[in-house]
């Protein structure tokens, strides 16, 4: 099949130098920052990107993609030695994971995390290689209506799926949007929203939008909250062998391992979910399949395995929705499809019909990082854990700087340094009151696109708004758009009636 | 709704109602349209979070609407984590333990130092702005020994420069001093 012809002309560039350069740096940043608590992978994606400035697509890729593929095992490092998760998504770790550590089973712990984030990445780039041919023939089909759908359904999703009620997210998505207008109207040509103002004739800069939300509120959330320092570890309990009995213990439990991928791979593939659900949901089927669920909590591996597994493994179903849809699967994502349009990719369908070698590119630096990120973990664990002794106050005013620096690079505009300073505050008050990210992202992202295809849907088949109801695909999209809408409604009365049927059986007592 | 949230939401509606407004000007309709839908949507969204999170029978039977994490909700995590885990929960949510006077002033302090930074960066350049701001925040604000904090800020600015100065090749930003040298 085409498709996959172009699969080995992605490994062959990915082997081509500067790209394994780009892919380690890639992979070491997502290491240190996954590392780092406090610091989101995110927050060294977002930092790369001014550094990005005149790469080619693919090198792009490689780096930005290996930093993702680089944040998830070591966050699980500090989750089991520290009990304190480097990223969010690691927080399930922790419930196994340290009381293995307290037991001095600490290296047995890494050993299981290290093998269950490789094995459960491998595990989900297969599933993806089986979707993607289908998600391809699928988006063959797509014309204007079916993009304009697109966008509208990306947002509802992104927003029912995201922190925070989906009331924000929504209005997160429309003020996005709203942003997307200022500058010229893609269609008429004409300025909206600059008042006059020529610094903002090229609209709202999207890199210093995302290094704003990503990175400065970040750095205000470290300062405000003065988070205080890893404690100290003692690293006697890591022993090589305690190591390899972890990477055996999970070639032993590969139901648990597949389970747990599949579920990681199915909840990535959902827009705008994250990392978190995906390891809660795989540690809890755990427990819930396991003979005996009350050995998890005080130190069982299995509570290792199942909830990294699926961590990974979420990884390479968000990168289905990100690429083929251009719908981002994570924020991770999100920033790195921002960021592809610095380097001439447009993302969204037309990613995988015009720049499929770029797509292949993505697949391969997730599954090398996976292991790249595994094995350096598995040897360097008791000296990467001395990383999150940096105190907060010393890192903070550093990314800060890189960030705004950073910010002004790109265009050497100050207006740049403004959006970033103004998006940092933006992002820290949306954070700390639970309005979601990456709706807002979403809509300045796709805010031209989505207004480009509404009108060469009415121009070109001229049959008014029941063109978004007439064409197959288009209307599948629309009534998910719909059931997303009607989703909590639905799940709420269910809930209710679940609450009414124990309350009767109770009422009756047992017979 | 906390006054944090509900100023938030006020700033979005000030911005959705200015979309819409500000659309009318404009002379185009195809640059019009676009912007009064999604001004008015986003302004009515904002509008009915208000009401469903101030009315209490709406709020009874809209809960899922305007409650956080739905999706965790939906999935059940939720439940079985405030069952289960809940060390884990307070680990993401340690920021919430801060008292909301101390939270305030050091939000404001923090803001204060940001605009400083944009407005020193303006008349002076980035180059001599950022270590201003490094050592204002770890001397100033963190209370970090003067040495450390030089130590930090020169290595920093070091970095800074070897990545965009000679690997980039761009030039040190001076700002408005720029036209005086």
């Amino acid at each position: 099949m085409e498709i996959f012809e172009t699969m080995f002309t992605g490994l062959g560039e990915l082997l081509t130098w500067p790209l394994p350069l780009w892919f380690a740096v890639g992979v070491l940043n997502g290491m240190l920052f996954g590392l780092l608590p406090g610091l989101s992978g995110s927050v060294g994606i977002a930092l790369m990107i001014p550094l990005t400035f005149g790469f080619g697509a693919g090198e792009a890729m490689a780096l930005f993609v290996g930093a993702l593929g680089g944040q998830t095992f070591s966050g699980s490092i500090t989750a089991i030695l520290l009990n304190t998760p480097g990223t969010s998504p690691n927080a399930a770790t922790t419930l196994d994971g340290y009381p293995l550590a307290r037991q001095g089973r600490g290296g047995f712990a890494i050993g299981i995390s290290a093998t269950a984030s490789a094995m459960g990445s491998v595990i989900g780039l297969v599933v993806l290689l089986i979707l993607l041919p289908i998600v391809r023939e699928i988006i063959l089909a797509f014309s204007f209506p079916e993009f304009m759908m697109l966008a509208v359904m990306g947002l509802a999703a992104i927003a029912a799926a995201s922190t925070g009620s989906l009331f924000k997210g929504l209005i997160s998505g429309g003020i996005g949007l709203i942003l997307s207008f200022v500058g010229f109207s893609p269609i008429a040509g004409e300025l909206r929203y600059v008042f006059g103002l020529s610094p903002l004739f090229s609209g709202v800069d999207l890199i210093a939008a995302l290094i704003g939300l990503f990175a400065l509120s970040e750095v205000m959330r470290l300062l405000v909250t003065r988070e205080k320092v890893a404690p100290h570890i003692d690293a006697s309990g890591l022993s090589r062998r305690d190591v390899w009995e972890g990477v055996r213990f999970v070639f032993a439990h590969p139901w648990l391992l597949i389970r747990s991928s599949i579920l990681g791979t199915g909840v990535g593939i959902v827009p705008g979910v994250g990392g978190t659900v995906a390891s809660f949901l795989a540690y809890f089927q755990a427990v819930h399949s396991s003979n005996d669920p009350e050995a998890f909590g005080k130190g069982d591996p299995r509570g290792v395995l199942a909830p990294e597994a699926a961590n990974d493994a979420k990884d390479a179903g968000s990168a289905l929705p990100s690429l083929a849809f251009g719908l981002p699967g994570s924020s991770d994502w999100a920033i790195i499809l921002g960021a592809l349009v610095l380097h001439g990719v447009n993302p969204g369908p037309n990613l995988i019909r015009e720049a499929p070698e770029v797509v292949w590119i993505a697949f391969w630096v997730l599954f090398f990082a996976s292991f790249v990120d595994s094995i350096i973990g598995l040897f360097a664990a008791p000296y990467l854990v001395k990383i999150t002794r940096v105190p907060p106050s010393i890192l903070a005013p550093v990314v800060g700087v890189l960030a705004v620096v950073g910010a002004f690079a790109l265009q050497r505009q100050f207006v740049d340094v403004i959006f970033a300073l103004g998006f940092g505050v933006l992002g820290y008050y949306m954070r700390r009151h639970n309005v979601p990210l990456v709706p807002l992202i979403l809509g300045l992202l796709l805010g031209a696109t989505a207004e480009r295809a509404f009108f060469q849907s009415l121009q070109v088949f001229d049959q008014g708004l029941s063109i978004f109801v007439t064409r197959p695909i288009s209307l599948v999209l629309v009534i998910i758009t719909v059931l997303i809408l009607i989703a909590p409604i639905l799940s709420l009365a269910r809930r209710r009636r679940r609450q009414v049927d124990t309350e009767k059986e109770m009422s009756h007592g047992p017979r | 709704m906390a006054p944090g949230e509900r100023n938030l939401m006020l700033l979005f509606l000030v911005m959705s109602v200015g979309a819409g407004l500000f659309a009318l000007d404009l002379v185009l309709p195809e640059a019009r349209l676009f912007p009064l839908i999604t001004g008015i949507t986003t302004a009515g969204l904002i509008l009915l979070y208000f009401v469903v999170s101030t009315v209490p029978w709406l709020r009874q039977h809209l809960a899922i609407y305007v409650e956080d994490d739905v999706f965790l909700k939906i999935s059940g995590v939720v439940d079985a984590l405030e069952e289960e885990a809940e060390d884990a929960a307070e680990v993401t949510h340690a920021e919430n333990g801060l008292p909301d006077e101390i939270r305030h002033q050091r939000e404001f302090a923090i803001i204060a130092l940001l605009v400083g930074l944009g407005m020193l960066a303006l008349l002076v350049g980035l180059t001599i702005a950022t270590p201003v701001f490094m050592l204002a925040v770890m001397i100033g604000y963190s209370r970090r020994p003067w040495w450390l904090a030089l130590t930090v800020t020169a290595v920093t600015t070091l970095f800074i420069y070897f990545v965009f100065s000679v690997v980039l090749r761009l030039p040190p930003h001076f700002g408005l001093l720029e036209a005086l040298l």
